[in-house]
């Protein structure tokens, strides 16, 4: 296996203006960096270590988007092969990818630059290496007969779709180019009825302790298998007293559906996978992990795949089918939980948070096997929290949101959604804070000890506001990530992702909607909008940061840890004034 | 008939379609890389009037994109129900765009099957391999017909149809090695 790296500008795209100014290659522990040169000495270097090494895989930073196709507009120019490919082939290089919308996202995909005889990895073109490391890829490679360098970019989903076209050809059904199956006329009421999506209760704000979390093991694939729900087994004609609840569409029973028969063995081999896990350690236990992540993905996936019109064996009809059944499920779950005492103190889709005073972890394990005989799908108990967080929203402070709380496990284990760290927009400076409070929080055994390490946290808190107040921070580490949703002429107004984009293409290297641009803020209130923030290729050393947007920032990082004690941005920014951080008033 | 010995053993490292069938890159026990060529010609389907596949088959069979099989029965998806359909070979997997292409132009009453199936999955399931598959080459010389057989030796997995042989249809089966030296 070889790696390639280049470096360029922070963009991973060389230098501001798309210049590749030197590359690293390793291979074997023999490390070779080429700086910038004439393309001979880099191409003839290249080549030599590809015909000493000879690599099956190469393994590139940014390889599809930047450097593969800068390393053969090159070779191009200087009229010298480049020996990537195991045989000779004629390439088109492209450097435009395609932008598309997917869950309410705008999603950049880099052209594919694969090799023939030998694999091109990109690292940051890959979800699945990215998720699930080679161990994962080769996983779904083999499960899916899509080859490697194939898999590598494409998505769970497609990996899922590949497996039941897989499962079509052995079983010699035929599989239809135009699919031409239209979504079955609804009324409003039908739909109001059907199309409700998962079941959630609100979280109850607050902090709490000894809360357990019990969780439905891969509920929806677990509900299409155990319920036979397929396309072509959805609302059939022969078995209409097999209805699901609300909805009342049937599912047959003469018929295994091909969804059903493509996720058995998946979820079978999921369990085996994790039961080999539990029984290793070090690298091979790692690998195990990677694999049945791998499986767990395609599992997520196929629920979504499901109900998308466009997928081969999609149909509305179907996705409704398995959340009517998902929502029945919950519900029984959340009456068993009630009827012995526990108090619901959130729910979400398959996972439920309950509490109550004295109760032991024999007794949340026998409600487990209460609901698993009621239903007839696995759950199993994710942990029980010392304490844990549920926070309201930040728009309205008096509404409860589903995804965004904080806790500590019994095990040590944190657990920790929609909060700054977690969000890829966060300065990095901000989000190491926030990991350092939590650590220090995580050490209260319960909400006594929450309290007591309130002072600790502060003092974190007054370290890095110092930091930030007297200069001592790094321009990465305030460096901030937003995905661009739109090329830079279409941003009107002057937000400070249109800013930085507009930065980007005025200076020759336009950002695709899906991509991210990285800034900086430099002074968020500046009369003159182009000094409002600065895109990372184009620091100066004399670029100056907005420290009072900064300190913002990390106020309400703390806020978020210590928002059910009083601590909101307004009283934090007293304490940095007390202590001198900032100016009195 | 005698039993052939093997020429290669190793893993599936890559497929992909070249003119004629499909590249198959094996990587032996001492980490070599041997390049073959697979001819392959991957099945599609067509259903409709006789009048209509007739013209299907003649228009297909003069750009030299496919060549009818014959009438055979397949299970229909959304009804279980079986159906009569006109398979066809696909005479060149490289083609596979040219041959979408030309079916996009609706032709009333036809209904297709199969034709749009990527030929890395339609070939792996032709042979009952998968990448990474654990497989033996061997070839012998029977009846003027070049025979091939490879069989896994990978675990049994769901996914996977092993034990399974290869055979060419044409008798041009080519072994190269690169990079063997």
């Amino acid at each position: 296996m070889m790696a390639l790296t280049s470096r360029g500008d922070e963009q991973g795209r060389g230098a501001p203006l798309g210049k590749l100014r030197s590359l690293t290659i390793t291979c074997q522990d023999d490390q070779t960096v080429i700086e910038e040169g004439d393309p001979e000495t880099l191409l003839g270097e290249l080549n030599r270590l590809i015909r000493r090494f000879d690599p099956h895989a190469v393994i590139t930073d940014w390889g599809d988007v930047f450097l593969v196709p800068a390393l053969l507009d090159l070779a191009r120019r200087a009229g010298i092969p480049l020996e990537f490919d195991r045989e000779v082939v004629r390439r088109r290089i492209r450097t435009a990818g395609r932008s598309y919308f997917s869950y309410g996202r705008v999603v950049y995909q880099a052209p594919s630059y694969p090799f023939f005889g030998r694999w091109h990895l990109d690292s940051r073109n890959s979800f699945i290496l990215k998720e699930t490391e080679v161990a994962g890829l080769l996983e779904l490679s083999r499960l899916s007969k899509v080859p490697v360098q194939k898999m590598a970019r494409t998505s769970p989903g497609s990996a899922i779709s590949m497996m039941q076209l897989d499962r079509a050809l052995t079983d010699g059904i035929l599989i239809p180019w135009k699919k031409g199956e239209p979504e079955r006329w609804k009324t409003a009421w039908d739909l109001l009825v059907a199309d409700k999506g998962g079941l959630v209760y609100q979280p109850i704000t607050g902090l709490y302790e000894n809360v357990a979390e019990i969780d439905f093991a891969s509920m929806y694939p677990a509900m299409m298998v155990h319920h036979n729900i397929s396309p072509e087994t959805v609302d059939c004609a022969c078995c209409p007293d097999n209805a699901a609840p609300e909805i009342g569409y049937s599912t047959c029973r003469r018929r295994d559906g091909l969804v059903t028969r493509t996720l058995r063995p998946i979820l079978t081999r999921r369990q085996a996978l994790k039961r080999l896990r539990n029984g290793a350690s070090g690298a091979t236990r790692a690998r195990y992990d990677h694999r049945q992540t791998a499986l767990k993905w395609i599992l997520v996936t196929c629920f979504g795949y499901l109900g998308y019109k466009n997928a081969r064996f999609g149909r509305i009809e179907a996705h409704e089918t398995v959340t009517a059944y998902a929502r029945e499920k919950l519900l029984t779950a959340r009456a068993l939980a009630e009827e012995r005492g526990f108090r619901v103190l959130h729910a979400i889709v398959d996972s439920m948070w309950i509490v109550k005073a004295g109760a032991t972890e024999a007794e949340v394990l026998d409600l487990c096997r209460a609901i698993r005989e009621a239903v007839g799908i696995d759950i199993n108990l994710e942990g029980i929290y010392k304490w844990v967080s549920f926070l309201p929203s930040r728009v309205d402070p008096a509404v409860s949101v589903a995804n965004r709380y904080l806790g500590a496990f019994r095990s040590g284990e944190l657990k920790l959604r929609g909060i700054d760290l977690r969000r890829s927009d966060t300065p990095p400076l901000v989000a190491e804070a926030q990991q350092r409070m939590v650590e220090v929080l995580a050490r209260a055994e319960d909400l006594a000890g929450f309290a007591a390490r309130i002072p600790e946290v502060l003092e974190i808190f007054v370290e890095y506001a110092w930091r930030l107040r007297e200069g001592q921070v790094r321009m990465a580490d305030l460096t901030i990530r937003r995905t661009v949703s739109k090329e830079a002429g279409e941003y009107k107004g002057n937000s400070q992702v249109g800013l930085a984009s507009r930065q980007m293409a005025d200076r020759g290297v336009p950002v695709h909607p899906g991509e991210r641009v990285r800034y900086i803020i430099s002074d968020a209130d500046a009369g003159n909008a182009e000094a409002r923030v600065r895109a990372i290729p184009f620091l100066a050393p004399d670029t100056p940061y907005d420290t009072g947007t900064y300190l913002t920032l990390l106020c309400r990082a703390v806020e978020t840890l210590l928002w059910h004690h009083g601590y909101d941005c307004r009283r934090l920014l007293r304490i940095l004034a007390e202590r001198r951080v900032i100016p009195t008033g | 008939m005698h039993s052939p010995a093997p020429l290669l053993t190793g893993w599936i490292f890559d497929t992909y379609p070249t003119s004629g069938g499909m590249v198959v890159w094996i990587v032996d026990a001492e980490g070599k890389s041997h390049r073959l060529v697979d001819p392959f010609q991957p099945s599609f389907y067509a259903a409709g009037p006789i009048k209509a596949l007739r013209q299907l088959a003649a228009d297909l069979s003069r750009l030299r994109l496919a060549e009818p099989v014959g009438m055979t029965r397949r299970q229909e998806f959304w009804t279980g129900e079986p159906r009569d359909v006109l398979e066809f070979l696909l005479l060149d997997p490289e083609r596979q765009p040219a041959l979408l292409r030309h079916l996009a132009v609706p032709r009333p009453g036809i209904i297709l099957y199969d034709c749009d199936l990527a030929p890395a999955l339609t070939y792996c399931h032709a042979r009952g391999i998968f990448p990474l598959a654990r497989v033996a080459v061997s070839g012998t010389m029977t009846n003027d017909q070049w025979e091939r057989r490879a069989e896994s030796r990978e675990p049994r997995m769901e996914a996977a149809n092993c034990a399974t042989r290869w055979r060419d249809r044409r008798g041009t089966w080519i072994i190269r090695s690169r990079h063997s030296s």
